[in-house]
């Protein structure tokens, strides 16, 4: 009986007609982006993944220096993501202006037929490096079948930076020829394999290198993308062409506003370590701001000149061909807009060594 | 009404009952596709690939075997895990139901379990069992194990009094009276936990290829993603949803089969 009434009101031409415009509203209030929308602002920026002392300066710069350069901008203007989709997507919805973040995944946002130009690179290096144990200590041990390594997936930083380790390294050869490989995505996740001993090899950063390293007797560094790798761009800020042709001078102040930052903070380590304070969620220890300090003024990983060279742009194009994730190596000139780049070192007065 | 006439007239009654629910699940979808394909197809829009490119891909993954491959990978991993669970789930929630010690020692610690996300294990796992495939058939018992458990547990002690006082009256020994009575009287919520089960052992399989070592499933939508792909993403998570519903559909239906008997 309750069953014979149940599909009697599934005919109910008034329940089916409700149920037929919930089907047709829901996408609709979806569609039309009733979400949380931010606040009106000169400039909005997404950023792909959440702030690390590594980069940031990219937020700091801006809110800290941007007045300097008739930049409005605060630190809500800044929206954070953890995924390069989802926060281009952002920028295609109108909700952001420029999206911050890896410089393959902005090549590869390129070849999808997204018109996004890079406009001002924010890191070059990282503290990445290649961890070895029991007893694989040289690059070449890593294409041996019994040795196990483990990378992240072919679009992730990982894969791309090995490649460039193992171009460095003179060794003629890619991930691909890796006979044993686990894929792991996170780096926490890779190290922690490592410490079990799960894997013999792996690229995880230099903190948890040494951490592992007081749990692991035989861990050694085989290779270092800081040290050992000369050119790589890692992340940068890309806007839409159209955007851009239309704001470029707001793009030129926010990327000085930036440089500022790349250029002010390795000089100090105090002022660095109030950056950190006020823009990182939670901060590492003073002893591990120190390490990160000491490599981001050594090796430069900030780009103080915005260097975005077509050599550059076309070693890192290759790196993401050889790691599989673009098809065809893109003309530099079509990837970036250097005109913003320009202006901003105008306004800070030009090149600095 | 003659009983042969009234009998017809149930018989066309229930037939057109059948023909409007389908006709709505058809227009349904067909609204849903109508509505993904306007969103999907904005110039604007680029996370969401419209289905006029996400069948395609969804067919040529296919046609190479690449997602099929995939799948079977993952509903290995599933079905490994999943009937770990189900001899554990069962074992456990009977002891529960049955001891008090269990009751007072082991019950506590799955209802807390059981609300706690899995995902949060996996560092442990790395350590201790690894991430391979050991490592995800752990993740996947423990997804669906503490579902199974609650609901063997409430069913056995939803066993009526009456059942058990007539089985001692008859003399039956204590095996039997857990074959033929206890058993029977849970099973439907043991059926519910298994099913439940199946369905948090497939979120648990692709969850374990993803957050895991990245394999099968998991590997085919972290490619698909890490590189921008969105119709091949979004094909491999209909692949996903479509198991899923098979998955579910399948166990209801074998538990509607093996519940037969109790209908009049």
């Amino acid at each position: 009986m309750t069953s014979l009434l149940n599909k009697t009101k599934a005919r109910d031409p008034v329940r089916v007609a409700r149920r037929l415009a919930a089907l047709f509203i829901i996408p609709v209030i979806l569609a039309t982006g009733c979400g949380e929308r931010v606040a009106d602002s000169a400039l909005r920026v997404a950023i792909t993944s959440p702030t690390q002392p590594s980069y940031v300066e990219t937020i700091y710069g801006p809110v800290h220096y941007g007045a300097e350069f008739g930049l409005n901008i605060t630190a809500d203007d800044f929206r954070i993501f953890d995924s390069h989709a989802t926060a281009t997507q952002t920028v295609l919805a109108g909700q952001a202006d420029i999206v911050g973040g890896s410089f393959v995944s902005h090549l590869i946002i390129r070849e999808r037929g997204l018109d996004f130009k890079m406009f001002c690179p924010f890191v070059n290096m990282d503290d990445f490096v290649m961890a070895g144990r029991n007893g694989v200590t040289e690059v070449e041990q890593l294409f041996d079948p019994d040795t196990r390594v483990a990378i992240d997936s072919p679009g992730g930083a990982s894969g791309v930076i090995l490649n460039a380790m193992l171009q460095a390294a003179g060794t003629g050869k890619t991930i691909a020829d890796l006979p044993n490989v686990r894929i792991l995505e996170s780096s926490a996740l890779r190290s922690s394999v490592f410490v079990a001993d799960g894997v013999d090899a792996t690229v995880i950063h230099l903190t948890q290198f040494k951490q592992a390293a007081e749990q692991v007797s035989d861990a050694v560094i085989i290779t270092t993308l800081y040290k050992d790798v000369p050119v790589f761009i890692k992340e940068a800020f890309a806007a839409p062409a159209s955007w851009l042709e239309e704001n470029l001078e707001l793009a030129a102040s926010f990327c000085a506003s930036v440089l500022k930052a790349a250029r002010e903070l390795p000089r100090d380590f105090d002022l660095f370590v109030s950056a950190v304070n006020e823009f990182v969620g939670v901060p590492p220890s003073e002893a591990m701001l120190r390490e990160t300090f000491d490599l981001i003024s050594q090796y430069e990983f900030w780009p103080k000149n915005g260097d975005l060279e077509p050599e550059a742009i076309t070693q890192m194009a290759k790196m993401a061909v050889l790691s599989g994730v673009l098809e065809e190596v893109p003309d530099p000139t079509e990837v970036v807009d250097r005109r913003p780049i320009n202006r901003a070192l105008e306004l800070l007065g030009g090149r600095v060594e | 009404m003659d009983p042969v006439t009234r009998k017809d007239t149930w018989i066309s009654q229930s037939r057109k009952n059948r023909i409007a629910k389908w006709g709505l699940r058809v227009a349904s979808f067909l609204v849903f596709l109508a509505v993904w394909q306007w969103y999907g197809a904005k110039p604007e829009m680029f996370a969401v690939a419209p289905p006029s490119q996400v069948f395609p891909a969804f067919y040529e993954a296919m046609l190479s075997g690449e997602l099929p491959k995939a799948a079977a990978g993952t509903l290995y991993t599933m079905a490994v895990g999943y009937l770990l669970a189900v001899v554990v789930g069962i074992v456990v929630g009977f002891g529960i139901a049955v001891s008090v010690w269990a009751r007072n020692t082991i019950e506590p610690i799955v209802n807390a379990a059981y609300s706690a996300p899995m995902a949060l294990l996996i560092p442990i796992l790395g350590v201790y069992i690894g991430l391979e495939f050991q490592g995800r058939l752990f993740l996947v018992m423990v997804w669906a194990v503490f579902v199974i458990i609650v609901n063997t547990a409430a069913g056995v002690r939803e066993t009526p009094p009456s059942l058990m006082e007539m089985a001692q009256s008859f003399g039956l020994n204590p095996w039997s009276i857990y074959r033929k009575v206890i058993f029977p009287s849970a099973l439907p919520y043991i059926l519910v936990g298994l099913r439940l089960g199946a369905g948090r052992a497939l979120r648990g399989a692709v969850t374990a290829e993803i957050l895991m070592s990245t394999t099968n499933l998991g590997k085919f939508l972290i490619d698909a993603g890490s590189t921008f792909n969105m119709p091949k993403l979004l094909a491999g998570i209909m692949l996903v949803i479509l198991l899923g519903l098979v998955i579910i559909q399948g166990a209801e239906y074998l538990e509607q089969r093996i519940l037969s008997w109790r209908r009049v």
